[in-house]
């Protein structure tokens, strides 16, 4: 049978995940290398498939499709299209570094290792499904292990922390499922009225010749929400109307969003972090973040347009909470995890910003600050795994000029605060650019709150580079705090700085040429576009 | 040479420092000698191919049009908008040109200081790759096409400084003094992003999918009047918003009140690095992009008068703290300050071609002087002026090299400054004020490049070292500088006195920022202000009032510090809370403080209480609280006891009966 990469990059893991339950215990080695094989596999998947994603045709590409529960309309129906592929390529590096990173767990690293799989597993299912309930199931995939992974490995009030956390990604993925489960029924009574469109429908896709009326297939939702939205005004037609949208929209976007995590749903983020163990956090805030705002985009703005144009602009202004207090409260911050965690808040804001201005520059731009925050974020939490292993503190008045004991990791960070500042040259700079002006465009369209906010993020900006230089002016630099003279090793050997040189050359290698991913993002996030502005022009003048 | 030539040239003057800081950076931080070639290599081969193409263009005679080649580096391509296109490239005309011959020869003047004056250094190859760097960053400024690609490389211009003034990054007050300037400049920033932002739309509002970013395209805009006139009444007051927010970008670069602040600190670096920064990078680009940008500045009427207040005001204030620096290297800071107000100044009174004529003398004599003050710093072992005197005996080329610097920067006639702040009083002779702003800011110079002067050079010497000459890897390149400081002026002078006649810098200068290339010198005379500054002579009474304030200020420093005639410290008490005000530095960096210390990390503060307080604490723990408490609740009814359950189910049916009864009753 022919397995495309985007079932590859899911079985990969999940293949991983199985064969570590086999392996003793005591072969630590073969465990490490094992998963660290797994995670490079990804690395070569993802990285085939932005190399032969086909710019020129777009739309899903690598699909496969194989029915599962054909009386719930449940199937194996993965594939990827641009936003998908620089999701996969952020989760296959970051899992990699994360691997990497994890050769330093001595306390049950078997398990640990399993846990990490199983839960990128999930991460790679979210972003190459194309079935909402196989969605929904790899969502909750990916945040149960995390709770083990942070009560278990983790450090620093990491009962409060693994519980907040999991409580509130539960509770989102609850509201979520009932958004989506109301999607299905909806979908199920319009395909039941409008039997020959179903027909269509499966004339149209190949794929799914045998789609019946019940179907958690994404596709066929949104090729149901298009079709009824052209059957007549906002408010008189009878499926996908804008009260219906008004009344699904808000539990995707909460449900997503408590992950995403938007304020005031934040709360569990920067805590989670600092308990969880370095490569937990790494996945966490560099690729479990970026779940929530993708779920908005694929499922949130493709069916349920109308309520999104309507709705979106309320999250931009939800944003600058995000954006601006987050930022604040990253600078009054003393445990360095707690300054990136609040800044991780920060910088999804800027990913929501983009989303909520509605046109390409800004939707383009907040999917490539997906990846470059995720890249960058990774980063972070690995440097700053790599001291605390030996300090046992991430307080910053205890740190103090560990550059010179330190040299090359102090040179890394350092790199990670500029880049995450917004320094050009790295990723972020281009993407969080591009948000700006996507606000600014949004702006002059006619919603002149937008002025208000792209003049805050762009402080917000400044206020990210205060509290970034800030941090790592007293952890790295300044007098050597003699307390750890000689006490704290560098990343002296190659196979220690593999992860670190991976993730900064990623960051450098989009930070120079951004066009190389933004040419394949703008394929998946054009059609979504014009999906949304005909729904902005379907309820413009209704309140 | 044809236009793919020129383009070439400028990519690899361009990209050669970079290529040199990262083969450094991977591969030669071992071996020194290598990374010293290849980074004094990268900047000298761009300095030889600047004056190649500099002598090229001048062949080509004044108003050629630009060369440009442009890669897209990000695109959003958006069917209802028009496409938003960034791109990355090199724009080829006489300014950047001039500009990067600049950067490119003072460059390697300082680059082969640094040979001399970082020897020993451990952080030989680190030092080397990040000066190689900041070359880069300026030079993409230079060669910039467009807003963005301009940003980008502020930024990197920014950081650059940074990593360069904290290289020494153990001692706290070097990395706080890097720190200060990347945060200055990012506020300034701030302001430049949303004035590109605010001009893009406004561009895209009136002309449709036209390239906003685009100089040349804006410079098309601007330069024809019917489009113009256009833009500026859909823009209304806007316009002149974007035009200052653009600004607010070049006072951060630039050091213009009040984001000068970090300037002075930067000292905290390497003396090379003060040279680099302080002369043809970092503070240059700022006047360099209202020189680039000119087009549109001219048209601003309202910015341009903001901006050359804020010039003039800089310009006086920073001469005044320096007359009470004892500090040497904080007495060329100030100056450079000073010096940067007079160019911003000029340029806001619609004499870009002055601004830029005293950019590239400036860039000669003050890399010069930071050169010589590096070179006395590194025979005495101290910054101070006090500890210093005599030296004209010990270091005779340091001194006459020094003395060359001094003159040039006070104006004496016919040395380089001279030329320039000439052009600069006339330009600003049409508003009074600043005009005597202007004359009273060459006095002062005079004077506290004369007290440096007759305190570290002349008399008795203080200090208790022995101080004796550099090696000539050092002083040769002082004598180079010496050498434009003497004579470079007179490529600018007014037609009937320079060697060059009616082809001097100016005609290139006027021609290069007033219009696209074809029919340039018609609109010299139209300016806004009806102003055309260009000299065909001297102006005399402009001359004989510059040059006689220049020599009075020298001779009033010689009353005080040459000869003793007078008492400088009689002046101080005479001066009393003045001169308290002033060596304060106007109280400024306290004010900042204040702000920095005070306001914003309380409101971080309080931020972080309502957080911690009222988010966490009050809603998420309070909601699991609740939830806790609930079950508590709820728990104590299931006590075990048989007798409980019974009473509570027949409690349970009682109610039920009676709501059924009653509710009968009631609704039927």
């Amino acid at each position: 049978m022919h397995l495309s990469l985007a079932t590859l990059i899911i079985l990969v893991p999940a293949l991983t995940t199985l064969l570590l339950f086999f392996v003793p215990a005591k072969k630590v080695q073969v465990v490490r290398w094992l998963a660290a094989g797994g995670a490079f596999c990804t690395v070569i998947i993802s990285i085939t498939m932005m190399a032969t994603y086909d710019k020129a045709v777009g739309g899903w590409q690598f699909t496969q499709v194989v029915t599962w529960v054909e009386d719930l309309g449940i199937s194996w129906n993965v594939g990827a299209d641009g936003i998908s592929v620089a999701m996969l390529l952020l989760t296959s590096l970051v899992i990699m570094a994360g691997t990497l990173v994890s050769f330093k767990v001595t306390d049950r690293p078997k398990e640990f290792y399993i846990l990490l799989m199983a839960l990128v597993t999930g991460v790679f299912g979210v972003f190459a499904g194309r079935d909402m309930f196989f969605f929904y199931f790899s969502y909750e995939l990916a945040v149960i292990p995390m709770y083990l992974l942070i009560g278990v490995w983790g450090s620093t009030n990491k009962e409060y922390a693994t519980m907040k956390l999991t409580l509130f990604l539960t509770a989102g993925a609850v509201v979520a499922l009932i958004g989506l489960l109301l999607l299905y029924w909806h979908t199920k009574e319009f395909f039941d009225a409008n039997p020959a469109l179903l027909e269509a429908f499966r004339n149209a896709h190949p794929d799914f010749s045998d789609a019946t009326s019940s179907s958690f297939n994404l596709l066929q939702v949104q090729y149901a929400a298009k079709h009824a939205m052209e059957m007549g005004g906002p408010a008189s037609r009878e499926f996908f109307s804008l009260g219906f949208q008004l009344w699904v929209f808000p539990l995707i976007l909460l449900g997503f969003g408590a992950i995403a995590p938007m304020w005031p749903l934040h709360t569990w983020s920067p805590g989670g972090h600092a308990a969880a163990p370095s490569a937990a956090s790494m996945l966490h805030a560099g690729v479990l973040m970026k779940l929530g705002s993708y779920g908005i985009i694929r499922i949130g703005l493709t069916c349920l347009p109308e309520g999104a144009a309507k709705i979106l602009p309320i999250v931009a202004a939800l944003c600058m909470m995000n954006i601006i207090y987050g930022g604040m409260v990253a600078m009054a911050q003393k445990d360095l995890k707690f300054v990136i965690g609040y800044s991780s808040s920060s910088h999804m804001g800027y990913v929501l910003l983009g989303i909520a201005s509605m046109n390409v520059i800004g939707l383009n731009g907040a999917v490539f600050l997906m990846f470059a925050h995720g890249i960058m974020t990774a980063l972070a939490f690995g440097l700053i795994g790599w001291f605390y292993d030996q300090t046992h503190t991430r307080m910053l008045p205890d740190l103090g000029g560990l550059a010179k004991q330190i040299p090359f990791i102090g040179v890394c960070f350092t790199i990670m605060a500029l880049a995450s500042a917004g320094l050009p040259g790295f990723a972020n700079f281009a993407s969080e650019f591009m948000v700006l002006i996507g606000s600014w465009q949004e702006a002059v369209r006619g919603n002149s709150w937008f002025f208000l906010y792209t003049i805050l993020a762009v402080w917000g900006i400044v206020i990210s580079a205060t509290y970034l230089l800030r941090a790592a002016r007293w952890a790295f630099f300044g007098p050597l705090n003699p307390c750890w003279e000689g006490k704290i090793k560098d990343a002296d050997t190659w196979f220690w700085r593999a992860p670190f040189i991976m993730l900064i050359a990623a960051l450098v290698l989009f930070g120079c040429y951004p066009k190389l991913l933004i040419d394949v993002i703008a394929t998946g996030t054009g059609p979504i576009v014009d999906i949304i502005e005909n729904a902005r022009q379907a309820v413009a003048g209704i309140k | 040479m044809d236009d793919n030539t020129v383009a070439t040239l400028a990519y690899v003057i361009l990209f050669a420092p970079v290529v040199a800081a990262i083969l450094i950076t991977l591969f030669t931080r071992k071996s020194k000698g290598i990374s010293a070639f290849l980074s004094v290599g990268s900047v000298v081969t761009g300095g030889i191919l600047s004056v190649i193409l500099l002598f090229d263009q001048l062949a080509k005679g004044p108003g050629t049009p630009p060369v440009i080649s442009q890669f897209e580096w990000a695109a959003a391509r958006d069917s209802a908008i028009g496409d938003i296109v960034l791109n990355i490239g090199v724009q080829v005309d006489f300014i950047s040109i001039l500009m990067s011959t600049i950067v490119g020869v003072v460059g390697s003047c300082i680059f082969v200081y640094a040979l001399g004056y970082m020897k020993g250094d451990e952080g030989w190859s680190r030092f080397f790759a990040k000066f190689a760097f900041f070359a880069f960053s300026m030079l993409g400024i230079t060669y910039a096409t467009n807003f963005v690609q301009i940003f980008i490389f502020w930024e990197l211009v920014g950081v650059s400084s940074y990593l360069l003034i904290g290289y020494f990054y153990q001692k706290p007050s070097a990395t706080d003094a890097g720190k200060k300037a990347f945060m200055t400049n990012r506020i300034g920033d701030f302001g430049m992003t949303l004035g590109i932002l605010l001009l893009f739309f406004a561009v895209r509002d009136v002309f449709g999918a036209v390239d906003g970013f685009s100089f040349v395209e804006l410079q098309r805009i601007f330069t024809d009047e019917a489009s113009r006139t256009l833009l500026f009444d859909a823009m209304g007051w806007k316009a002149g918003l974007g035009a200052f927010l653009i600004f607010v970008g070049a006072m951060g670069k630039s050091a213009q009140f009040p984001l000068h602040v970090w300037l002075p600190d930067a000292m905290e670096g390497p003396t090379p690095v003060s040279a680099l920064m302080h002369a043809a990078t970092m503070v240059a680009a700022g006047v360099y992009m209202i020189v680039r940008c000119y087009w549109l500045f001219a048209w601003a009427e309202s910015a341009m008068i903001a901006i050359a207040w804020i010039g003039g005001i800089t310009a006086l204030m920073a001469a005044t703290i320096a007359v009470v620096q004892n500090d040497i290297k904080k007495i060329l800071a100030y100056s450079t300050l000073s010096q940067l107000g007079y160019m911003v100044m000029a340029c806001g009174m619609w004499g870009a071609g002055a601004g830029m004529f005293h950019l590239a003398t400036h860039a000669f004599f003050k890399a010069l002087l930071f050169m010589g003050a590096g070179s006395v710093i590194h025979a005495c072992h101290t910054n101070d002026i006090w500890e210093m005197g005599g030296l004209a005996k010990k270091m005779k080329h340091t001194t006459w090299t020094f003395i060359a610097g001094t003159l040039a920067l006070a104006g004496i006639f016919p040395l380089a400054g001279f030329w320039s702040k000439d052009e600069i009083l006339s330009a600003s002779h049409h508003i009074a004020p600043l005009y005597w702003i202007g004359v009273g800011v060459a006095f002062l110079t005079a004077f506290y490049m004369g007290r440096c002067v007759f305190t570290a050079f002349f008399g008795k010497y203080r200090g208790d070292g022995h101080p004796h000459e550099s090696p000539a890897v050092m002083w040769v390149p002082l004598a180079i500088l010496a050498i434009f400081a003497i004579f470079g002026g007179w490529v600018g002078a007014p037609a009937d006195l320079n060697p060059f006649g009616e082809h001097g810098l100016q005609s290139y200068l006027l021609v290069a920022y007033t219009t696209v290339a074809e029919g340039a010198h018609q609109q010299v005379i139209n300016w806004p202000t009806g102003q055309g500054h260009m000299a065909k002579s001297l102006h005399m009474n402009v001359a004989v009032i510059g040059t006689l304030v220049a020599v009075a200020g020298l001779f009033v420093s010689y009353l005080f510090y040459g000869s003793r005639k007078f008492s400088a410290e009689k002046a101080k008490k005479m001066f009393g809370p003045i001169y308290t005000l002033v060596s304060n530095k106007y109280y400024i960096d306290e004010f900042y403080l204040f702000l920095v210390k005070k306001v914003q990390q309380g409101f971080a503060n309080l931020c972080s209480i309502v957080e911690q307080h009222i988010i966490i604490g009050i809603f998420v723990n309070g909601l699991a609280g609740g939830a806790r408490e609930a079950g508590d609740k709820f728990r104590k009814m299931q006590t075990g006891r048989v007798n409980t359950y019974v009473t509570m189910i027949l409690g349970g049916l009682t109610l039920l009966v009676f709501l059924f009864v009653v509710g009968k009753e009631f609704w039927g």
